[in-house]
């Protein structure tokens, strides 16, 4: 046995614990050669004799009583019904807090987003045919109007969102999803032409989804609303519209933001 | 509690107290309760805190037991891991790491009689004194180091059991309790060091 080998041993060696015959043997017969491992020897065997101190002093340590009367008085009355301790409950409370926080935001940003597409001029009902209700209630999915890039525009990689800048000239094509039973005549695409403005993330998962679909929606967004986010706006005319364009990914929800003026 | 066979297991026990059976309920906390409270004691370092681990961890033993499977562990094992779980997440939520004992518990620490009662004065205190110590060096250990030591050491826990309790290998917990043993030869010889100097100077003031 050599030094390294009787450092691997030395604990059970020095502390009584159960070890292969052999091994204990040749650990001893090593130490009774080697002066620095009788040495490392001596010290762990101080220590486990304070340690075994230690652990007979604290035998008959017990917890108190009452932790005993209060468990048998949980077990007679249907211990399923035990109150769970309050720091329990304060965790329960914090997650809820969270969550009804989200959902309260996940609102909001949805209220500005219908709000702006509204404003914008993107009537949901103009393209109906006559007779059709005029209430700005959404109308099914295979009616809505979808707002899709070109195909020769390149997609915006999420993960980019932060620091790369727009590319120049591009497109955003609006586009009608048609169901030709109904609808024969298709409206011609209405273009805008973007300006140079970057893309500001808005949640922290926009760098985690790069594959995923997406569509740019040109929105018209109170500044309040992103001066609330963070936004680089002019906080003295918080109660203006400006012209922004949203990336929204899947599940509707918005990745990113670009002021337009 | 008569009724109830001291020679059952603890599995036996458990299965009998979630029947409903409050004698096999009572002799199981008798067997389990010290380890869990002096566990919890030794790494929280706070009795109040160890009084309030200890009940969650038998309250959700009466909740959760049916689920503890013995092909996996012994009931000991799986109540060792719930009252672990429990302190770390007191220990994440709270951040109370404390390294020093709460005011007047120092003096209340029990210490067995049989070890003191036929020595003298001064033996008696270098001991209690060394007994201590060792605790505030533990104490003094990070809760990955502390857990191996107070396992393996102070409740006598075999290398295996301890690797059930923690949900890791046979291999880390021999490797953590080296570095900490290491860790607390360090403690302990700085601890001696500086009591060696203060009795320097003590005897220094007394010839002077």
């Amino acid at each position: 046995m050599n030094c390294q080998e009787f450092e691997r041993v030395i604990i059970e060696l020095a502390s009584g614990r159960l070890m292969d015959a052999e091994w204990r043997r040749n650990a001893q017969s090593h130490a009774s050669a080697c002066a620095r491992c009788a040495e490392r020897l001596e010290q762990e065997r101080t220590l486990s004799a304070r340690l075994g101190a230690v652990a007979a002093a604290e035998a008959q340590i017990k917890a108190p009583d009452h932790i005993k009367q209060s468990l048998r008085a949980a077990f007679d009355a249907g211990f399923a019904s035990a109150p769970a301790p309050a720091f329990r409950a304060q965790n329960h409370r914090l997650w809820w807090g969270w969550a009804a926080a989200a959902a309260v935001l996940l609102l909001a940003v949805t209220a500005v987003l219908w709000r702006g597409v509204k404003l914008s001029g993107w009537d949901l009902n103009a393209d109906q045919t006559p007779g059709a209700s005029a209430t700005p209630t959404p109308r099914p999915a295979e009616k809505q109007p979808e707002i899709k890039r070109q195909e020769n525009v390149a997609p915006v990689a999420r993960n980019d969102l932060a620091t790369a800048p727009a590319p120049k000239r591009r497109v955003i094509r609006r586009q009608r999803e048609v169901n030709p039973a109904v609808e024969p005549a298709v409206e011609p695409a209405v273009e805008f032409d973007d300006d140079d403005a970057e893309f500001f993330p808005l949640t922290l998962v926009a760098q985690t989804e790069a594959e995923g679909a997406q569509q740019i929606v040109r929105v018209e967004v109170p500044r309040s609303t992103l001066l609330m986010w963070g936004l680089p706006v002019n906080a003295e005319r918080a109660g203006e519209m400006v012209q922004a364009d949203v990336v929204i990914g899947e599940f509707g929800v918005a990745r990113a933001i670009r002021i337009l003026n | 509690m008569e009724n109830i066979s001291r020679k059952l297991s603890d599995e036996e026990l458990l299965r009998l107290a979630l029947a409903g059976d409050g004698d096999a309920f009572d002799l199981l906390y008798e067997r389990l309760q010290s380890g869990i409270y002096r566990f919890t004691l030794r790494m929280t370092g706070s009795e109040a805190m160890a009084e309030d681990i200890t009940q969650e961890t038998f309250i959700t033993l009466l909740r959760d037991g049916g689920q503890q499977d013995a092909a996996r562990g012994t009931v000991r094992s799986w109540l060792f891991g719930v009252a672990r779980h429990t302190i770390y997440r007191r220990m994440k939520r709270e951040r109370f790491f404390v390294p020093m004992t709460e005011e007047g518990e120092g003096e209340e620490m029990i210490v067995d009689e049989r070890l003191v009662a036929r020595e003298d004065p001064l033996a008696a205190l270098t001991r209690d004194e060394m007994i201590e110590s060792v605790r505030q060096a533990i104490l003094s250990l990070p809760p990955h180091y502390r857990e191996v030591v107070l396992l393996c050491h102070l409740h006598e826990i075999s290398y295996a059991e301890t690797a059930e309790v923690i949900g890791c290998s046979v291999g880390t917990v021999r490797s953590r309790l080296h570095r900490a043993r290491a860790l607390l030869g360090e403690k302990l010889q700085a601890y001696g060091k500086s009591k060696d100097d203060s009795r320097d100077l003590l005897r220094a003031r007394c010839s002077a």
